[in-house]
């Protein structure tokens, strides 16, 4: 067993005589630690640097792989504002019968005031409808040929978005229906239905596509930091020469995919932002021809974090790939 | 700290070969049962004609190329199946200079000489003061700033000197260091050799210019095709 750990060991007997020779001082793990990644992290910015054409090159590829996912995320995440603010309209309308007690009514309003599912619920009764009818339209000579208000009283209930789903909006339909006071229930379900689906499919479009594009960034990311290693080959091999760990080589060239998927996320942020300034005009006109002051959304602050972090991912995905494979090959 | 110099004492070798054997995969014997050892603070020269195996028993001893038959034995501890982690703390520990200095022309000479430095996590603050005491040594403190593409064969040499001894390794190892120089910056390398010998290293120098170390007292290993016959 001491055979085993002394042909495994991580320090030579050799390097342990060193240290006590030189007197060293045991050193601070965190400072140490620091101190590792900060010169690394020095390092590779220099590379970086050394080459500035190449890397800008680099990162505004890794960029626009980044920007078309991204881009379609956020249009879809307006569609779904823009479904969401739909929905305030999707409610769902349940008539009275003409011969319902007003307790009866009561009951109901209250009993869908108390339910979870429901953001909001209005009474309109027979009265209420015929002034509210009046003001969009003259309806006086209609109304004094008929002897009574032809309208009948409407509960409007609205349910809240989680219980938007079509599956849920049944649901509550068909409670509705069986309502002993209500004569009809009706609501635009079919638009409803079909904006819900288009959503869904276009988030399952954004995943494959994000999925492709992630994997290409890895590809971007590995093979230009197999190209800098290349580069580097006779400053790897010295360094190896004279102790360098595999860990050392490799925290510089992790630190090299960290700052192609930091800069390169953030550069696609930029194109994303720009490209949705740029449609915001365009945008805004169409919806007021619908009368709708809607506006186009740009990424929030949890869209931006989430955007860098798959960048340095992907980014440290692709350095890892390609230093594991120079390291295992030298 | 008394007790493992004590234990390294004990030992009294810092380098042992016990037969020691070494064949190329395409067939020719570099090394044949090759058995010597280097004591603690010892310095000794390694000749032989170009061929005969000099640079193979030194990349044995720093690991570059694994034997294939016998033990080499470096401060009490076989080298011969050490994994990749414990390869990089031998390196670190051994100083090394080669025919060709093997600096980077993209840093500064102070750079080149403090990379074992950084691998090894010292301090910054201290960095300086150390590659400044081995760039003094070998005499090259008034051009710690230039590059080295601008420095003379010779001065790069001295370069590699100062990178192998800034760490104070125990052991030294030298693959023809004079091999690029005119007889009188040779002599003068070697004049430095002695001096680190005489502060406590072990050298092990591997030279094929006999006329250059025949006027030394230090022992003398001498390789005949693979064979070693002293």
């Amino acid at each position: 067993m001491s055979g085993f750990f002394r042909k495994h060991a991580r320090k030579h007997r050799l390097a342990i005589l060193a240290a006590a020779l030189r007197r060293d001082k045991k050193k601070n793990f965190l400072l140490t630690y620091v101190g590792r990644h900060f010169s690394a992290a020095l390092t590779s910015l220099d590379r970086l640097i050394c080459t500035p054409v190449a890397s800008l090159l680099t990162i505004a590829v890794i960029a626009i792989a980044l920007s078309l996912p991204v881009g379609l995320y956020v249009l879809l995440q307006n569609a779904k504002y823009l479904g969401e603010n739909l929905d305030r309209g999707t409610q769902i309308s349940l008539y009275i019968k003409k011969n319902a007690e007003a307790s009866d009514i009561k009951e109901l309003v209250s009993k869908y005031q108390n339910d979870f599912k429901i953001a909001n619920v209005r009474y309109i009764s027979a009265e209420d409808g015929l002034v509210e009818l009046q003001k969009s339209i003259d309806v006086t000579n209609i109304l004094a040929e008929l002897k009574e208000n032809p309208l009948p009283a409407v509960v409007v209930i609205t349910p809240k978005p989680a219980f938007s789903a079509p599956l849920a909006v049944e649901n509550l339909l068909n409670e509705a229906k069986a309502e002993s006071v209500v004569e009809m229930v009706r609501v635009d379900r079919v638009w409803l239905e079909r904006l819900y689906y288009i959503i869904n499919l276009g988030k399952q479009c954004v995943l494959a596509l994000f999925a492709l594009f992630a994997i290409s960034v890895i590809l971007i990311i590995g093979n230009t930091i197999r190209l800098a290693m290349q580069n580097a080959r006779t400053e790897i091999s010295v360094l190896k020469l004279i102790g360098a760990t595999d860990a050392y080589v490799r925290r510089q060239f992790l630190y090299t995919g960290f700052y192609y998927g930091l800069l390169s996320s953030m550069l696609s942020w930029v194109i994303v932002t720009g490209t949705l300034l740029w449609l915001a005009e365009p945008v805004r006109r169409l919806a007021l021809t619908y009368g709708s002051n809607f506006a186009l959304r740009t990424l929030d602050w949890h869209g931006i974090i989430f955007l860098w972090g798959i960048g340095v991912f992907l980014g440290l995905c692709g350095a890892w790939l390609a230093v594991g494979r120079h390291l295992r090959k030298n | 700290m008394k007790k493992i110099l004590q234990q390294f004492a004990e030992h009294e070798e810092i380098i042992n070969f016990q037969n020691v054997s070494k064949r190329y995969t395409q067939g020719e014997e570099a090394l044949k049962d090759i058995n010597f050892s280097l004591k603690f603070s010892e310095m000794a020269f390694l000749t032989g004609h170009s061929g005969a195996g000099k640079s193979t028993l030194l990349k044995l001893i720093a690991a570059m190329e694994r034997p294939t038959g016998g033990e080499i034995i470096v401060a009490g501890q076989s080298i011969g199946h050490l994994a990749r982690r414990g390869v990089s703390s031998l390196r670190q520990s051994l100083g090394m200079v080669f025919q060709d200095p093997n600096i980077l022309d993209r840093y500064t000479v102070f750079e080149n000489v403090a990379l074992p430095l950084l691998l090894q996590d010292v301090r910054q603050r201290d960095i300086a003061s150390r590659v400044r005491a081995a760039l003094d040594v070998v005499g090259l403190l008034a051009k710690e700033k230039r590059y080295p593409y601008k420095l003379s064969v010779g001065e790069r040499q001295r370069v590699g000197i100062a990178r192998a001894i800034v760490n104070h390794p125990p052991l030294l190892l030298a693959d023809e260091p004079t091999g690029n120089l005119d007889p009188d910056l040779a002599r003068e390398i070697m004049d430095l050799f002695t001096k680190l010998n005489e502060t406590g290293m072990s050298l092990l120098i591997a030279t094929h210019d006999l006329s250059l170390i025949a006027s030394r007292s230090n022992r003398i290993l001498t390789l005949k095709e693979g064979h070693l016959i002293s």
